[in-house]
């Protein structure tokens, strides 16, 4: 018989130092991405915790830093998509943002920096899931379709797609705002 | 560079999220025990199959858990630099032992080479030293499971060697285990071919971890950092094996009186370290300047022992 207690302890240390260097090296990278996704920081401290906790749980299988890190990316996107779902979420969002594509109201905001950020993380939301996921993905992580493939379980040629569709969209929601305001 | 993904940046870049160590630990402990119990469960099963004489099920059942689909190969791209776990030597109360310091290589990715120019640098904790100088550590690789590093032959001349001989080896095995993320043994080679020692340790044969019980400072801080600039609050992690779990944590200013003070706990305390967390530590209305972030272990001799284990940070408020 083998004695299971050794074994789980021994995996249970190298989860634990995994955890710490991760956590030490993306926390504040993953809640970023995070925040890119679903608005709310808040929202997204809480995915990127639970991504942390569930990659501790999978460690035996990952064993891997650079697979870990693939790994509470992957979870970090999905969870991000669960949370989008929960009407509350984006209830909180809605009820917290002013009209902040509004011109009459752009014209005069002091702070040109928050302008941009607000721009780009609106029209972020307004985009679908997928578009707004592979656009992340592809520009802020600076993935490859390949890797975004992988990353989202989909097909290249679906990422090529929402690509394609999402920067048109996106491109034409900031000129939009580029309209109202200096961006 | 693309101009999408530079406005993404810019949109994030103010993003600086609470640190959330003890919750994380908080959920990992839960869901760890959870998962454990479930292990028991299956074991005892196990051992039932077993006295009925279904030897064979039993042994396949064991250890057995669902395999989750494996993750993308995904490469770091992320805009920080890799992080390491250096060990660097320290006092203690029972003499010269390791403590761990993180440090940012000089590559996105992880890689040996840049882990072995880190344990030859100075640590930043002024309380650390390293055993290892500038060229001595040439090189290392991962070969069907031995960590092979390469030495300069002049460490491996007969004779040399002292009381932390042993330890220096130790620095180094631990470091390289960590950046591999596994339990290898280290065989020191200088030219491909194995070296018969190295600061007078017997090196001839792949080296092997000490417990950690018997190489480790009972507590150290993985974070903050030093010198870390701290506004408003902070939290605190590390590692320790303290009696009970309990980790005993001060903040002083630089008269050397406490201002503040808390105790961490960690899940667990025998036969190894195990990580602790502070929680939130708020700092707000204290002046600004150098403080000192000190953690103990628990020392319920009341003093007839050795005393208790340290590791200490400066931070500094702003």
């Amino acid at each position: 018989m083998t004695t299971p207690t050794l074994i789980v302890r021994e995996v249970l240390l190298d989860a634990d130092s995994a955890l710490e260097e991760l956590y030490v090296a993306h926390w504040r990278g993953l809640v970023r991405l995070a925040v890119l996704l679903l608005r709310d920081q808040g929202a997204a401290e809480e995915v990127v915790q639970d991504s942390f906790v569930a990659m501790h749980l999978r460690w035996r299988s990952l064993r891997d830093p650079d697979k870990a890190l693939a790994y509470l990316r992957q979870s970090v996107v999905n969870r991000s998509r669960s949370a989008l779902r929960h009407r509350g979420v984006v209830d909180r969002y809605v009820a917290s943002q002013p009209p902040v594509l509004s011109p009459a109201e752009a014209a005069d905001a002091p702070a040109l920096a928050h302008d941009r950020r607000d721009a780009i993380l609106d029209a972020l939301r307004a985009l679908p899931t997928r578009q707004r996921e592979v656009l992340v993905l592809r520009h802020y992580l600076e993935l490859s379709e390949t890797e975004i493939a992988e990353t989202l379980g989909i097909s290249r040629g679906s990422v090529k797609a929402h690509a394609s569709r999402g920067t048109a969209a996106l491109r034409a929601l900031l000129a939009g705002a580029h309209n109202g305001k200096d961006l | 560079m693309d101009d999408l993904g530079t406005l993404m940046r810019e949109a994030v870049d103010h993003v600086d999220p609470m640190p959330r160590q003890r919750e994380l630990w908080d959920g990992v402990n839960l869901a760890t025990r959870r998962r454990s119990r479930n292990r028991l469960v299956g074991g005892l099963v196990a051992a039932a199959v077993l006295v009925t004489g279904g030897a064979v099920a039993a042994h396949q059942s064991s250890g057995s858990e669902p395999q989750p689909a494996g993750p993308p190969h995904a490469i770091d791209r992320g805009s920080s630099r890799a992080v390491y776990g250096i060990y660097y030597a320290g006092q203690t109360p029972t003499g010269t032992r390791l403590y761990r310091e993180f440090r940012a290589g000089q590559e996105k990715e992880k890689t040996l080479a840049d882990a072995l120019d880190l344990v030859e640098a100075t640590p930043t904790d002024p309380d650390y030293v390293t055993y290892w100088s500038d060229g001595q550590l040439l090189g290392a690789t991962v070969t069907n499971g031995v960590i092979v590093v390469d030495v300069d032959p002049a460490l491996t001349r007969p004779g040399l060697g002292g009381p932390d001989a042993e330890l220096a080896i130790q620095q180094l095995v631990y470091t390289v285990q960590g950046v591999v993320g596994d339990r290898l043994p280290v065989q020191f080679v200088h030219d491909g071919s194995p070296v018969p020692e190295v600061f007078g340790v017997r090196t001839r044969k792949p080296v092997t971890d000490l417990p950690e019980l018997d190489v480790l400072s009972l507590v150290s801080i993985s974070d903050p950092s030093e010198r870390r600039v701290v506004d408003g609050y902070f939290s605190a992690q590390g590692k320790a094996s303290s009696f009970e779990g309990n980790v005993p944590w001060q903040l002083l200013d630089a008269n050397g009186s406490v201002v503040r003070s808390g105790h961490a706990q960690s899940y667990g305390y025998e036969g190894h370290l195990y990580p602790w967390a502070t929680g939130h530590i708020d700092v707000t209305g204290l002046a600004p300047g150098d403080y000192t972030f000190k953690v103990m272990t628990d020392d319920p001799s009341g003093g007839e022992g050795p005393g208790p284990y340290v590791d200490t940070r400066t931070i500094i408020i702003k």
